[in-house]
C-alpha cells in the first residue's frame, strides 16, 4: 500500500507517540479528521468492498479495515482507547451496499470523532439504523437499475457483435466509482438528519427510473426471448404454419411473454433459479424432439 | 481450435481478477459481457465472446439483487462458455453456453466455502487485533483477497485443459434431438434475466410501460437505444411532475411524495 492513497501521509501505522487527546469541559473532543483522513477511508472501503463478508459480523471488518488511520488519528496516543475502538467496529454487525456504505460509515466516524467511547454506542445504533434503509436505496441505484438500463443494452448490443453497449456501461460505472471514492466525506459532513431525509426525495426519482428501467425490459423481452414453434395445420391441401399464421396475428413473439409471465410467476413463488433452467433445457429438449419448438 | 500456453494464463488470470474484483475492488462487477469479449479478444475471436457475453447478460440481469449462492455465477458461465464455444469451434455457442451454465451453478457452491473462510479470516484479525499486532492485523485482511484470486482461477484452468475435450466427448455421442434441444433452450434462457429483474421492480405501478416497450419494439421496430431514450425522458418528464409539489411546499414534501405515490397504487 503506497503513502498517501490508501494511508494519510502524516501518520503511522501503530506507533502512538502522538500526544493523548484531552477531552473539553463538556466532555466532548474537537474533531480531528480532515477531508484528505476521509478520503482514505472512501479509497479503502473500496479496496474491501465486501471482500470479509462472512457470518459472524457480515461486512463489520470491512468497514474497520476502512477506518483503521481514521481511529488512529482520532484517538492519537491513547492506545488502549484505540484497541477498544478497532474491537468495537470489528465486533459492530454492518452490511449495507459497498458503494454507498461510505455514507453511513462517515456519520458514524462523525460522532466518534466528538465523543470518542462515549460516541461509540451512538454510532454503533446509526450504523445498524440505516444500513437498511440506505442499502434499500443503494441497491436499486447501484445495481438493479444500472443492471437492467446499462446492462441490458450492452447484452443486447454484445448479442448483435457490437461493444459499444460495454464501453457505455463501463464509462457509466467509472463515474460512480469516482464518487465512491471520496463518499466518507458527504456522510461525515451530512450527518444524521439529512441521510434519514434524503429517503423521502428520493423515492421520486426510484420511481422515475423505474419506469426507464420497465420500459427497456418491455422492449427487450420481444427482441431476446426467441422461441419458434414448426408446427403446421394441415387441412386437405392448405397448410398453416402456426407460427406465422396464428401467433404472430395476435401478437408478435408472444411465446416469449408468455414464458416470460410463467418465468416471473415462478420466481415469486420462491422456486429455486438453478431448477428453473434445468427445467427450460429439459423442456427445450423435450419440444425439440416432438417437433413443437425449433 | 487449440489454446496455446499465453492465453491460457491470459484467461486463468483473467477469472482469477473477476472473482476477486466481484467481491472487493468491483472495477466491473456482473459485466459479464464485458469478461466474454475481454476472452475472446484474447483467443482471437471477439465476434463469438460478444454474442456468448450478450447472451449471459441478459440471463444474469437481476442475478445482482440476489446475491449469495441463490443464482448460477454467471461470469464464470459466460467465460467458460466462450472458452468452449471457441475452443470446439463449430459456431453453434448453445452447447458452451448449457455446459458453461452446468459448470456456474456447481461453481457457486464454492460460495458458502469463502463465507465459512472468511470466518476463519475474522476469527485471525480479531486475534491480531487482541494482541495489538497491527501490521498483522492488516495484512490478514487480503487472505480474503488471495482465497477469492484462487477460487476464480482454479476452476478455469480445469475448464482450459479438460473441457474441450469433455465437450467433445459430449457432441460425439449426444442425439441430434438434444442439440437441437440445446439451441431452442439457448434462445429461451435470456428470460431467467428478465423475470428476476421484473421481481425487483414496482411492477403494480409500472406495468403500462412494459407494453409501451412492447410495442415500441415489436410494432414500431424501434431498437433498444431509442427506446430508453424515450422511455428516459418520460421518466424525467414524471420526476418533474412529482418534485413540483415538493419544492413549493417543503414542508409537506413527505406527505406529498406519499400522497402521489398511493394515487399510482390505485390506478
Amino acid at each position: 500500500m503506497s503513502n498517501g492513497f490508501f494511508k494519510p501521509a502524516n501518520i503511522s501505522v501503530d506507533g502512538f507517540e502522538e500526544p493523548l487527546p484531552t477531552p473539553k469541559a463538556d466532555g466532548s473532543y474537537d474533531p480531528v479528521l480532515t477531508k484528505e483522513d476521509l478520503d482514505v477511508c472512501s479509497r479503502r472501503m473500496w479496496l474491501m468492498d465486501t471482500v470479509s463478508y462472512s457470518y459472524a459480523t457480515q461486512n463489520a471488518p470491512c468497514a474497520a479495515f476502512a477506518a483503521y488511520y481514521a481511529l488512529r488519528k482520532i484517538y492519537g496516543g491513547d492506545r488502549a482507547g484505540f484497541n477498544k475502538a478497532m474491537l468495537n467496529q470489528l465486533d459492530c454487525v454492518f452490511n449495507a451496499t459497498p458503494p454507498v456504505s461510505g455514507l453511513i460509515l462517515g456519520a458514524g466516524l462523525a460522532i466518534e470523532d466528538a465523543g470518542h467511547e462515549a460516541g461509540q454506542q451512538a454510532e454503533n445504533d446509526l450504523k445498524i439504523g440505516l444500513m437498511g434503509p440506505v442499502s434499500g436505496i443503494g441497491d436499486v441505484f447501484i445495481w438493479i437499475l444500472p443492471m437492467t438500463i446499462l446492462g441490458s443494452i450492452a447484452g443486447y448490443m454484445a448479442m448483435e457483435g457490437s461493444p459499444v453497449g460495454i464501453l457505455l456501461w463501463l464509462l457509466i460505472w467509472a463515474g460512480l466509482l469516482v464518487w465512491r471514492l471520496q463518499n466518507y466525506n458527504q456522510g461525515y459532513n451530512a450527518g444524521v438528519s439529512v441521510i434519514t431525509s434524503m429517503a423521502d426525495k428520493i423515492s421520486v426519482l426510484t420511481d422515475a427510473a423505474s419506469i426507464l428501467g420497465v420500459t427497456v425490459v418491455g422492449s427487450l423481452i420481444y427482441n431476446t426471448v426467441k422461441l419458434h414453434t414448426p408446427l403446421t395445420f394441415q387441412y386437405g391441401e392448405i397448410a398453416l404454419p402456426v407460427q406465422e399464421g396464428v401467433l404472430d396475428l395476435i401478437f408478435p413473439n408472444i411465446l416469449g411473454i408468455l414464458v416470460t409471465v410463467l418465468v416471473y410467476r415462478l420466481i415469486k413463488k420462491g422456486v429455486n433459479l438453478s431448477m428453473i433452467i434445468l427445467g427450460i433445457i429439459v423442456v427445450s429438449c423435450v419440444c425439440a424432439a416432438f417437433g413443437i419448438l425449433g | 481450435m487449440e489454446i496455446n500456453a499465453i492465453q491460457a494464463v491470459l484467461i486463468i488470470i483473467l477469472a482469477g481478477i473477476r472473482a476477486a474484483d466481484m467481491y472487493s475492488t468491483q472495477l466491473f462487477p456482473f459485466m459479464h459481457a464485458l469478461m466474454c469479449w475481454l476472452v475472446g479478444i484474447i483467443l482471437g475471436d471477439a465476434y463469438t465472446g460478444l454474442v456468448v457475453g450478450g447472451t449471459i447478460q441478459l440471463m444474469s440481469m437481476g442475478a445482482a439483487g440476489l446475491g449469495g449462492s441463490s443464482a448460477p455465477d454467471y461470469g464464470m458461465a459466460g467465460m467458460t462458455a466462450t472458452v468452449l464455444a471457441i475452443a470446439t469451434g463449430n459456431g453453434d455457442i448453445s452447447v458452451g453456453l448449457t455446459v458453461g451454465v452446468a459448470v456456474a451453478m456447481l461453481y457457486v457452491q464454492l460460495d458458502v466455502i469463502f463465507k465459512i473462510y472468511n470466518s476463519w479470516v475474522f476469527k485471525t484479525i480479531r486475534s491480531f487485533c487482541e494482541k495489538e499486532n497491527y501490521p498483522a492485523m492488516l495484512r490478514s485482511f487480503f487472505l480474503s483477497h488471495i482465497y477469492l484470486f484462487l477460487q476464480g482461477a482454479l476452476p478455469m484452468a480445469i475448464v482450459i485443459f479438460f473441457g474441450q475435450t469433455a465437450v467433445e466427448a459430449i457432441l460425439a455421442i449426444m442425439p441430434a434431438w438434444f442439440t437441437q434441444g440445446l439451441s431452442v433452450a439457448a434462445g429461451i434462457l435470456p428470460v431467467t434475466g428478465f423475470a428476476m429483474l421484473l421481481t425487483f421492480m414496482p411492477l403494480k405501478k409500472s406495468w403500462p410501460f412494459a407494453i409501451i416497450g412492447y410495442v415500441a419494439a415489436a410494432y414500431l421496430g424501434l431498437t433498444v437505444l431509442p427506446i430508453a431514450l424515450l422511455a428516459g425522458m418520460i421518466a424525467v418528464e414524471y420526476f418533474k411532475l412529482h418534485t413540483q409539489g415538493l419544492s413549493a411546499a417543503p414542508s409537506v414534501a413527505g406527505d406529498a411524495a406519499q400522497i402521489s405515490g398511493g394515487e399510482l397504487e390505485d390506478e
